[in-house]
C-alpha cells in the first residue's frame, strides 16, 4: 500500500510498549512451562527445589495412554460445536439488531452487556439451577405444558450433559461476538449500499460484494478466538458436575487437571498444556496463514 | 440507522431478548427473594415475595468498599495503559510494513492459547522475584499481558476495514498525521474500541484465579475474590451471591454506556468524504 | 487545540505510569515490625465467634512483637496458591487443610515436623482419631486437629409422630420406619423417606465400615482395594437397599446442597452434617438429629469425619512461633467457643459442650471412620472411583459384586 524508500522506526516504535508489556510478564513463565514439561516436577521436588529431568516421558506417556486420543476427538467435536452455534447466533443476532426498533436495539444491547457482566460462576451456577435434578425450572415447564416428567438428571447422558453445557459457553459468548460483528456491520459504508442499491443489486449481491468482504477479517478474528477460548474450556464442565467429571465428560482441559495440577503434577501439566497448544496451532494454523496473507498485503 | 425496522426483525428481537437474558432475570429476581424462597421444588417465574434482605446482607459484608474500590483501580489502570498499548500496536500491524510483522501477528495469536493454569506457578514466581506480589501494580501488569494480545488482535480487525485512501486523503487536506488519527480513524475505529475496551474493563472486573494467587492482603482484594466469600463451608449463600452479583455487574453497564456514548458521538461513518 | 490535546494525553499516559510505579509500592504486611506470621483460615473461622480474636490476643500477650496477618482462603484453590508458595519459598507460617488433603502435603515433606509441640497443644491426648490419623504421617504429627464435622440423621419429629415411629435404634428399624414413611407418603413423587442420593460415598461407606468392611487396606507395603469382601459387599447392598426402597433422590447425582431438598419439607430423613439445620428455615423447628443405627442393634454405625487441620509449612523461618499461634488458637479455651457456635472441637473430652439438638451429631463423632491414609488416596478421589461405583450400584446398571470388584481393582491400581 504505501511506498517506503527508507526504513521507518515508526512500526517498532509503535509495537514496543507491546512487547515490554509481554515479554516482561510471559518471558520467563514460556520459558519455565517448556523447562517443566520434560521434568517430573510434583510436591517432592519443589520441596527439594528443583524438578528431575525426564526427557520426554510426560509426553510418551501421555500419547501411550488410550483415554487421549478418545479425549483429544471428543475436545475437538465439543469446540467445533459451541464455534459452530455461537458464530452463528451471533452473526444472525447482529444482522437482527440492524433491522429492529432503537429501542428493542437498546435493549438487547442492554442485555448482551448484563450477561457479558455476569461474573462466570454465577452465570454458570444460574445454568445449573435451570437443569438441576431437584430445582429444574426446565423441568417445571416440561411439566406444566402437560408432559409428565419426573426430575432428570441432564447430565446422565453425555450428549444432552454436553448440550447443555456448550450451550452455557456459547450463551456466555454471544455478547463479544454480536457486538463485534455489528461493530464491524455499522463500518459497512453507506454511501456504497445505497450506490449498489441504486445500481439494482438485490440483498443478496449486495451481501457477497459488500458486506461479506468487509466482515471477513472480523469474522476470522472472532472464529479464531472462539477456537482457541472454546477448547479450553474448565469452568463450566468442572461446575456443572460438581467438580466431579467422570471419565466421558473429560475434555483436553479436563484431563489436563486431573492429570496434573489436581495432584500438583506440573511437569506433566506443562506437557499437556503444550500438545494443546500445538493442537490449537495445528487447528488455526491454515487459519493464521490466510491472515498472514491478507496482512501482508 | 438502516431503514424502518421491519416487523419480523422485532419479534426475533424480542424472543432473542427474553432466552439470552432469562438467566440475568433468575440473578435479578433471586437477589430480591427472602432466604426461604430461593430454591424450591416448585420454582416459579414470577417472584411471589420481595426482600432486600440480601442487598443490605451482601453490602453490609465484610470488606465490601475495600473490594470495590481494589477493583475500579486495577480495572482503571488496566484499561486505559491496554487501550493506549494496543492501539498504537494495531495500527502498526493493520497499517505498517516492518520486518518481523508475521512473527509478532503468530505470537500475539499463539500467546492467547496459553492455559492460564500452566502459568499460574511461573508467573507467581516471577513476580515474586520483581517483587509484585501481595500489590494491585502485579495484577495490573499480568492483566495487561493477557488482554494486550486480543485487544490488538481485534483492534487490528476492525482497523484494516477501514481505507487508507480516507487517510490519505486526509493527509492530503492539509491534516498532520496524528490529526488524521484523531479525526478519521478513531470515529471509524469507534464501535470496536467499545468493544474491545468492554472486553478489557470485564477481563480485569470479574478475573478471579490470578488475582487470588497473586494477592494476599485481605485489604487488597479485588471484587470476584470478595464475592468467593460467600461461600464457606456452608456451600453457597445463594440470596447475598445473586445480590452482590447483580451489584458487581452493575459497573460494567454504567461503563458500557458512558464509553458508548463518549466515543460514538464521534462517529461519522460514511460522511467522511474521500 | 492540537498541541493541548496531545499534551493531555501525554499526561494521562504518563499518569497511568505514574499509578502503576505507586500501586507496586510496598504493602502494609510487608512493612510490619520485627516479626510477624501469617496464617491462612478459611472464612468458617469467622463463624466460630471470639475464638480468632481471643487466640491472637493470648498469642500475642506472650510475644507482643509478632504481628498475627489472617488472610481467608477459598476452598477450591487455596491448595494452587499454596504450591505457589512452596516453589518461591516464601508465604504463610499457618496454613488451615481440609483433613482429607493433608496427607498428600506430609508425605511430600512440605510440612514442618510438629510431632516434639505435640505435648503442648491442649487436649492432644484426647484428640479426635480421623483428625489425628489425617494429620500424621509415618509416625510423625505434621498437621494439629482443628475442629471436625459429623453426619447423623436429621429428620422431621412432625412425620414420624405422624406415623407413630419412634427413634430407630438399629438398622432393622431404621429400615422399618423409612418403609413406613414411604408408604404414608411415597406417592409424591418429589418424596423421600430418606434422600440418599448415589454419589453420596460419605453416608454410603458408613454402610461398608459399620459392617466391618473398609475402603482399602495395607498389607506387607502395599494398598489394595478391600470392597470385594464379605463385609463390604454387606455394606453395599443395605446401600442398595436403602437407595431403591426409601430414595427418590438422583441415582447419580451427589448430595450438594441436600439441606434444600428437605427445606422444600418432602424429605423425612436425610444424612446430614450439623450445620445443615441452619439453612431449612422452611420447617422452621421441625427437625431434629439422631445417630445413624448401625446394623448391631443398641450401636451406632460409625459416621465419616470431616474437618480440618493446620500446619505449619517446612520453608516457614519460624515454626516455634507458628506452633505457639497453633497452640492458642486450638487450646480448651477457644475449643469451648467453637463448640458452643456448632462446629465439632477437635477432642472427645468437649463432645459433651454441643448440646441441644445437635447433641447427636456430637455423639456420632466419636464413631467415625476415616479414608484410608494411603499417600496416593487424592488420585481415588480425583477419579471418582467411589461415586461411580456407588451410581452405578443405585442405577442399576453393574451388579454390587461386579461393580464393587471393579472399583477394588482400580483403588488397587491407583494406590500403588
Amino acid at each position: 500500500m504505501r511506498n517506503r524508500r527508507k526504513k521507518s522506526p515508526w512500526p517498532y516504535l509503535l509495537i514496543s510498549p507491546s512487547l515490554l508489556a509481554l515479554g516482561l510478564i510471559l518471558c520467563y513463565p514460556i520459558y519455565k512451562l517448556i523447562t517443566l514439561s520434560f521434568e517430573k516436577y510434583g510436591l517432592s521436588e519443589i520441596i527439594a527445589g528443583k524438578g528431575t529431568f525426564v526427557g520426554l516421558q510426560n509426553f510418551t506417556d501421555t500419547f501411550t495412554d488410550p483415554e487421549f486420543w478418545t479425549i483429544l476427538e471428543r475436545t475437538l467435536f465439543f469446540t467445533g460445536g459451541m464455534v459452530l452455534v455461537s458464530v452463528v447466533v451471533g452473526a444472525w443476532l447482529a444482522h437482527l439488531m440492524l433491522n429492529m426498533s432503537p429501542i428493542l436495539r437498546n435493549i438487547l444491547n442492554g442485555v448482551l452487556i448484563l450477561v457479558w457482566a455476569m461474573p462466570q460462576l454465577v452465570s454458570i451456577s444460574v445454568w445449573r439451577w435451570m437443569f438441576s435434578f431437584n430445582f429444574s425450572i426446565v423441568t417445571a415447564v416440561i411439566n406444566s405444558l402437560g408432559f409428565e416428567m419426573d426430575n432428570h438428571n441432564y447430565f446422565v447422558n453425555t450428549f444432552s450433559g454436553f448440550l447443555i453445557i456448550g450451550g452455557c459457553v456459547a450463551w456466555g459468548a454471544l455478547p463479544f461476538i454480536t457486538i463485534s460483528i455489528y461493530a464491524a456491520l455499522t463500518q459497512v459504508p453507506k454511501e456504497l449500499l445505497e450506490a449498489a442499491e441504486i445500481d439494482g443489486a438485490n440483498s443478496r449481491q449486495v451481501f457477497r460484494t459488500i458486506i461479506f468482504p468487509i466482515l471477513l477479517p472480523v469474522y476470522i478474528i472472532i472464529i479464531s478466538l472462539s477456537v482457541i477460548w472454546d477448547f479450553q474450556v474448565f469452568s463450566h464442565i468442572w461446575i456443572f458436575l460438581d467438580s466431579r467429571p467422570s471419565a466421558e465428560y473429560y475434555t483436553m482441559a479436563i484431563y489436563a487437571f486431573q492429570k496434573s495440577f489436581g495432584l500438583s503434577e506440573y511437569g506433566m501439566g506443562a506437557a499437556i498444556s503444550l500438545i494443546m497448544i500445538l493442537t490449537l496451532i495445528t487447528i488455526t494454523g491454515y487459519y493464521l496463514r490466510q491472515m498472514m496473507k491478507m496482512g501482508s498485503e | 440507522m438502516r431503514k424502518s425496522s421491519s416487523f419480523f426483525s422485532n419479534v426475533s428481537g424480542v424472543i432473542a431478548i427474553i432466552l439470552m437474558g432469562f438467566p440475568v432475570y433468575w440473578m435479578i429476581t433471586t437477589s430480591f427473594k427472602p432466604k426461604s424462597d430461593i430454591l424450591s421444588t416448585n420454582p416459579s417465574l414470577i417472584p411471589h415475595s420481595f426482600s432486600l434482605s440480601n442487598y443490605t446482607q451482601a453490602v453490609t459484608k465484610e470488606g465490601f468498599i475495600q473490594a470495590l474500590l481494589n477493583s475500579l483501580i486495577v480495572v482503571f489502570f488496566t484499561v486505559v495503559i491496554s487501550m493506549f498499548v494496543a492501539l498504537f500496536a494495531s495500527i502498526a500491524v493493520a497499517r505498517m510494513k516492518f520486518r518481523g510483522k508475521q512473527i509478532y501477528i503468530a505470537s500475539i495469536l499463539i500467546v492467547q492459547m496459553l492455559p492460564l493454569s500452566a502459568l499460574l506457578i511461573p508467573l507467581y514466581l516471577l513476580l515474586s522475584k520483581l517483587q509484585l506480589t501481595d500489590k494491585l501494580g502485579g495484577v495490573v501488569l499480568t492483566y495487561i499481558a493477557f488482554v494486550l494480545p486480543f485487544v490488538i488482535w481485534t483492534l487490528r480487525g476492525f482497523l484494516i476495514n477501514i481505507p487508507v485512501e480516507l487517510e490519505e486523503a486526509g493527509l492530503v487536506d492539509g491534516c498532520t498525521r496524528p490529526q488524521v488519527y484523531r479525526k478519521i480513524l478513531f470515529p471509524l475505529m469507534a464501535p470496536g474500541l467499545v468493544a474491545t475496551s468492554v472486553f478489557a474493563f470485564i477481563q480485569a472486573w470479574n478475573e478471579f484465579l490470578l488475582a487470588y494467587i497473586l494477592l494476599s492482603s485481605q485489604d487488597k482484594a479485588t471484587m470476584p475474590i470478595w464475592l468467593a466469600g460467600f461461600t464457606n463451608r456452608f456451600g453457597t449463600d445463594w440470596g447475598p451471591l445473586m445480590a452482590a452479583s447483580t451489584l458487581t455487574a452493575l459497573p460494567v453497564v454504567i461503563f458500557f454506556s458512558l464509553i458508548q456514548n463518549k466515543i460514538a458521538t464521534g462517529v461519522t461513518a460514511g460522511a467522511v468524504k474521500g | 487545540m492540537r498541541p493541548s490535546r496531545i499534551k493531555s494525553i501525554a499526561a494521562l499516559g504518563v499518569a497511568a505510569l505514574v499509578g502503576v510505579a505507586a500501586l507496586t509500592g510496598s504493602t502494609a504486611a510487608q512493612a510490619a515490625g520485627p516479626s510477624s506470621i501469617t496464617v491462612w483460615l478459611m472464612p468458617d473461622a469467622k463463624d466460630f465467634g471470639t475464638a480468632l480474636a481471643d487466640a491472637t490476643k493470648s498469642f500475642n500477650a506472650i510475644y507482643p512483637n509478632v504481628k498475627v496477618n489472617v488472610e481467608f482462603q477459598t476452598w477450591g484453590d487455596h491448595l494452587k496458591k499454596l504450591d505457589a508458595a512452596l516453589v518461591a519459598k516464601k508465604g504463610p507460617d499457618v496454613v488451615e487443610f481440609g483433613n482429607t488433603e493433608v496427607m498428600k502435603y506430609s508425605a511430600a515433606g512440605a510440612l514442618a515436623d510438629l510431632s516434639s509441640y505435640k505435648s503442648r497443644f491442649g487436649n492432644s491426648n484426647t484428640w479426635l482419631n480421623a483428625l489425628t490419623e489425617a494429620g500424621s504421617y509415618d509416625g510423625k504429627l505434621y498437621a494439629v486437629p482443628y475442629y471436625a464435622g459429623a453426619r447423623a440423621i436429621m429428620y422431621r419429629p412432625s412425620l414420624f409422630k405422624a406415623q407413630g415411629i419412634s427413634v430407630p435404634t438399629s438398622y432393622a428399624e431404621f429400615l422399618a420406619a423409612g418403609k413406613k414413611l414411604m408408604t404414608a407418603y411415597g406417592t409424591d413423587k418429589d418424596f423421600s423417606a430418606v434422600y440418599l442420593p448415589g454419589k453420596y460415598w460419605y453416608a454410603a461407606m458408613s454402610f461398608v465400615y459399620d459392617e466391618g468392611g473398609a475402603i482399602a487396606t495395607k498389607s506387607g507395603g502395599k494398598w489394595a482395594g478391600s470392597l470385594t469382601s464379605e463385609a463390604a459387599i454387606r455394606g453395599l447392598n443395605r446401600f442398595k437397599e436403602v437407595s431403591d426402597s426409601l430414595s427418590r433422590a438422583d441415582k447419580s447425582g451427589t448430595e450438594a446442597a441436600q439441606w434444600d431438598v428437605f427445606n422444600g419439607g418432602k424429605v423425612a430423613m436425610s444424612y446430614s452434617n450439623g450445620w445443615e439445620s441452619c439453612c431449612i428455615a422452611k420447617v422452621g423447628t421441625d427437625w431434629a438429629f439422631f445417630p445413624m443405627p448401625s446394623v448391631t442393634a443398641g450401636k451406632a454405625s460409625p459416621a465419616f469425619l470431616g474437618g480440618s487441620n493446620l500446619a505449619v509449612p517446612s520453608y516457614a523461618p519460624k515454626t516455634a512461633l507458628a506452633a505457639a499461634w497453633i497452640r492458642e488458637f486450638t487450646n480448651s479455651s477457644q475449643m469451648t467457643t467453637i463448640a458452643k457456635s456448632g462446629a465439632i472441637p477437635n477432642n472427645t473430652k468437649m463432645l459433651s459442650l454441643i448440646s441441644g439438638p445437635a447433641a447427636p451429631v456430637a455423639a456420632a463423632a466419636k464413631k467415625s471412620w476415616f479414608i484410608p491414609g494411603a499417600v496416593k488416596w487424592v488420585d481415588v478421589e480425583n477419579a471418582n472411583t467411589l461415586q461411580t461405583m456407588l451410581s452405578d450400584i443405585a442405577t442399576g446398571k453393574k451388579t454390587v459384586a461386579k461393580a464393587a470388584a471393579d472399583a477394588s481393582d482400580e483403588i488397587t491400581k491407583l494406590l500403588n
